[in-house]
């Protein structure tokens, strides 16, 4: 069955180019712009991975991995967190949230790649 | 004419009259008798000559014992007793009269000691009296002194003509680069000493010009802050204000010391690495603006020059996230090096906790799981310590828990303190509004959010479930962790009120008059001694060395007693038993010291500007001038000799030495024959001195000078 890949950051560029990569690499893609939208993407889409930006404004990525977590249906989603915040603490923080990666902008695209296949085939 | 001398001249006088007397009456007999009577007397006189001269002796022996017994018996004694009375009443109020001669002036000393001790006991109970009410206004002075010791920054005040008049430890250490005993090796700092022994004069100047320029122009602002290497390297900033008199005029400068070394350094870097970002952050935008607007202008290009555009915007853009990432690292190093931490057990600021929580909140706090019992955290103590007591608060009313576990692990950099609770985590936006919200407990209230101050920290903290789902949630505050012995830190003593009055201000010294070009004409009470004594491998200046010198000044009639030069010199010789059983020195002890060339030139700047004083200083003086062309260091400083002094003082006494001295003025005598202790002795000697001089009559240097060389021990050579 194909993976689904939520792809959340408040960017658009950003967004579209891991729409593309993930797109290319065969997996079903959604997008969300904001930690509200991603918290009521995840009734309807269900992914099997989310891209997570961190800073998002109100609800922040912290937030959205707090409630993926507790979530009935979603919470053994993988999560990457993809953030320009590079300090050691907020990696730890990141992992300790509950992350199963932490990939620091500005990202390699094959980085992104690896750690979505390595992820998914567990 | 004292007394002693009269009675010379009117002994002398009597014994001549008497022999005129005879002289006179033997020639009138001669006269008066015929040749025949003249010539049985000379037949007499010539079979009884020897007789007659045995007579003549016997008799002028007599004469002169007399004399020698009335002396003894009635003048010296009238003269012992002058002194001594003059004695008691200038220098030594505890010293008794003890004399010989006839009982009556025995009876008179016995009745002079008596009225000694009547007017001692007065005078110590109006000193007690005095004291007591002074002691008020000595607490504060001395709370002033410690304050300006322990101020942050260097503190140094001089007068107008740029003597010392205060300074503070850590001026010396700026200034010179050493923390004791007043300054460097050829800098120094003390009272009445001048300030450009250590700042340079036309900084000063400078100083002054502005001021007065800025005093003539009424404005407000009179600070002028210039730059001046001080010791060890350092970059000092002064900031200078003046300070006036009664009448606005220029009286001295307060100046304001801080080092910038380390700021100037930071803040030069951190332009360094901005200037260095600026212009790769530029190349990098060249490249992908280049690339960009040739792909864009040149849709017809071929498939592999886009590529090798695109390769160039790829690497570019890979340069500018290195930069970035890079920057960012800097940037939190030099942001947290600006927040005040310091090194704190971890036990410590846990015990602490644990007590305000108790007394604050009535939460109890338990250690649980795993601590790292020695660990230490660098932390501000009082906002970290709020911080958590606060979280535990808000803790407290989120989960309505009255006793939570803690636990501890110390990683570097970032140690892990975990507050554990039966229950679930914390939600991320509670933990937030927690962060932002004020940080109020109880009555205490910061002005900090503690988000603010675990971001200072370089810190985070946020809630999960414990990894072993035992239904138990941890709130985790990350701490930065340290050595025990942080470097570069400035240790902090305790401030101590000094007991007596402390020796790094006198005020007094505002007032005293100018230098006046012929020092000798200067009133003894006005000048700066340097108090100094030597010991040596033997007696022979031309064959001996110098293998230690000691020495104290005395400004304003204080010797400063923290202001010391005390200094073992290597005399690339071995010291000889016989020497090192007088003054306990040892080859062995002066291995590795400086030799005398070294040690005269650092001994030169600290006796500059001062009158050198010293015991018996002829052979001190004379060691010191066999070593001038070595060291280059030549004393053109006056000398004054506490022993010629004393024979000025105390004629009739027939012992200067050092002990009898200290005995006959009222002073203990400690670490006799090192350098050190005959300078102090000799110092407290010559403070003794000085009020006795001036009832005979000797208050200028140059009277004293000439008052010393009319002593019988001038005639002392080495």
């Amino acid at each position: 069955m194909t993976a689904k890949v939520l792809v959340v950051d408040d960017e658009p560029g950003i967004v579209v180019a891991l729409r593309f990569l993930m797109e290319q690499d065969g997996y079903v893609v959604a997008t969300a712009d904001s930690g509200e939208q991603a918290m009521a993407a995840l009734d309807r889409f269900i992914p099997d991975l989310i891209l997570l930006d961190i800073m998002l404004p109100n609800i922040d990525g912290f937030q959205v991995c707090q409630a993926v977590r507790a979530h009935r249906s979603a919470q053994s989603a993988r999560i990457v967190f993809l953030t320009a915040m590079d300090r050691q603490i907020d990696m730890d923080k990141g992992l300790a949230m509950g992350a199963d990666a932490y990939i620091v902008k500005p990202f390699a695209n094959a980085e992104v790649l690896d750690t979505v296949r390595r992820l998914l085939s567990r | 004419m004292s007394l002693n001398r009269l009675f010379r001249w009117m002994a002398a006088g009597l014994l001549l009259l008497c022999l005129g007397i005879l002289a006179g009456l033997a020639a009138v007999l001669r006269q008066g008798i015929d040749p025949a009577q003249a010539e049985v007397i000379s037949s007499i006189l010539h079979n009884h000559v020897w007789h007659f001269i045995a007579t003549a002796l016997a008799l002028t022996l007599l004469v002169l014992i007399a004399i020698e017994a009335i002396w003894h018996y009635l003048i010296n004694p009238v003269g012992q007793l002058i002194e001594e009375t003059t004695l008691i009443q200038k220098a030594n109020s505890s010293h008794r009269i003890r004399i010989g001669g006839n009982p009556d002036m025995q009876r008179l000393a016995g009745a002079i000691n008596t009225l000694a001790e009547s007017c001692q006991q007065s005078r110590d109970q109006v000193d007690d009296r005095i004291c007591q009410a002074k002691a008020e206004t000595e607490g504060e002075k001395n709370i002033l002194a410690a304050i300006v010791a322990e101020l942050p920054e260097g503190i140094l005040i001089c007068n107008a003509e740029g003597r010392i008049l205060l300074y503070n430890p850590l001026a010396v250490t700026l200034l010179t680069g050493n923390p004791g005993q007043g300054g460097g090796e050829d800098r120094y700092i003390g009272l009445g000493r001048s300030v450009f022994g250590v700042i340079e004069r036309h900084c000063i100047a400078y100083a002054i010009d502005t001021v007065s320029r800025q005093l003539e122009n009424n404005s407000r602002d009179v600070v002028v802050p210039f730059a001046v290497q001080g010791g060890n390297g350092k970059l000092i900033r002064v900031e200078a204000v003046p300070v006036l008199d009664h009448h606005r005029r220029f009286s001295g400068l307060i100046l304001l010391l801080n080092d910038i070394s380390k700021d100037l350094e930071k803040d030069l870097d951190q332009n360094r690495r901005q200037r260095h970002q600026t212009r790769l952050l530029r190349d990098a935008l060249a490249g992908i603006r280049a690339a960009i607007e040739a792909i864009l202008a040149y849709p017809a290009m071929t498939d592999d020059q886009r590529r090798h555009f695109y390769r160039i915007i790829h690497e570019q853009v890979i340069k500018l996230g290195q930069t970035a990432a890079a920057d960012s690292v800097a940037d939190q190093h030099h942001w947290l090096a600006r927040w005040p931490r310091l090194p704190m057990r971890f036990a410590d600021l846990a015990l602490t906790l644990t007590q305000w929580s108790r007394e604050k909140l009535g939460v109890g706090l338990s250690p649980a799981g795993s601590i790292t019992v020695d660990a230490w955290v660098q932390v501000e103590n009082y906002s970290m310590l709020m911080t958590l007591v606060y979280l535990l608060k808000c803790l407290q009313e989120e989960t309505g828990l009255s006793q939570f576990n803690y636990g501890f692990e110390g990683k570097t950099p970032l140690g892990t303190f975990d507050l554990v609770w039966p229950g679930p985590p914390v939600p991320v936006e509670t933990l937030r509004r927690w962060a932002d919200q004020a940080l109020v407990v109880g009555e205490q209230q910061l002005e900090l959010t503690p988000g603010q101050i675990l971001a200072f920290h370089g810190s985070e903290f946020w809630s999960g479930g414990l990894a072993d789902r035992s239904g138990h949630a941890f709130l985790r505050v990350l701490l930065p962790t340290a050595t025990a012995s942080p470097e570069g830190e400035v240790i902090r003593s305790p401030a101590i009120l000094p007991q007596s009055r402390p020796e790094f201000y006198d005020f007094d010294l505002f007032n005293q008059p100018g230098q006046v070009p012929e020092v000798e004409l200067r009133q003894l009470t006005e000048l700066s001694y340097t108090v100094f004594d030597t010991e040596t491998t033997g007696l022979d200046p031309q064959n001996d060395e110098i293998i230690s010198i000691g020495a104290f000044r005395i400004v304003n009639l204080r010797l400063l007693r923290d202001e010391v030069f005390d200094q073992l010199v290597d005399p690339r010789r071995t010291v000889p038993a016989s020497s090192t059983r007088f003054h306990g020195i040892t080859s062995d002890m002066l291995i590795g010291k400086p030799p005398i060339e070294t040690v005269l030139g650092r001994f030169h700047q600290f006796a500059v500007d001062t009158v050198l004083v010293g015991h018996n200083v002829a052979f001190d003086m004379r060691m010191l001038q066999m070593k001038e062309k070595a060291s280059g260091s030549v004393f053109i400083n006056p000398v004054l000799d506490t022993l010629l002094l004393s024979a000025v003082i105390h004629p009739a006494h027939g012992d200067h030495n050092m002990e009898a001295l200290a005995r006959l003025l009222g002073i203990r005598v400690v670490g006799r024959h090192t350098a050190l202790g005959d300078a102090l002795v000799t110092g407290e000697i010559f403070l003794k001195m000085i009020p006795l001089l001036a009832q005979k009559g000797i208050t200028t240097l140059r009277q004293a000078l000439a008052a010393s060389r009319k002593t019988y021990y001038a005639r002392l050579k080495y």
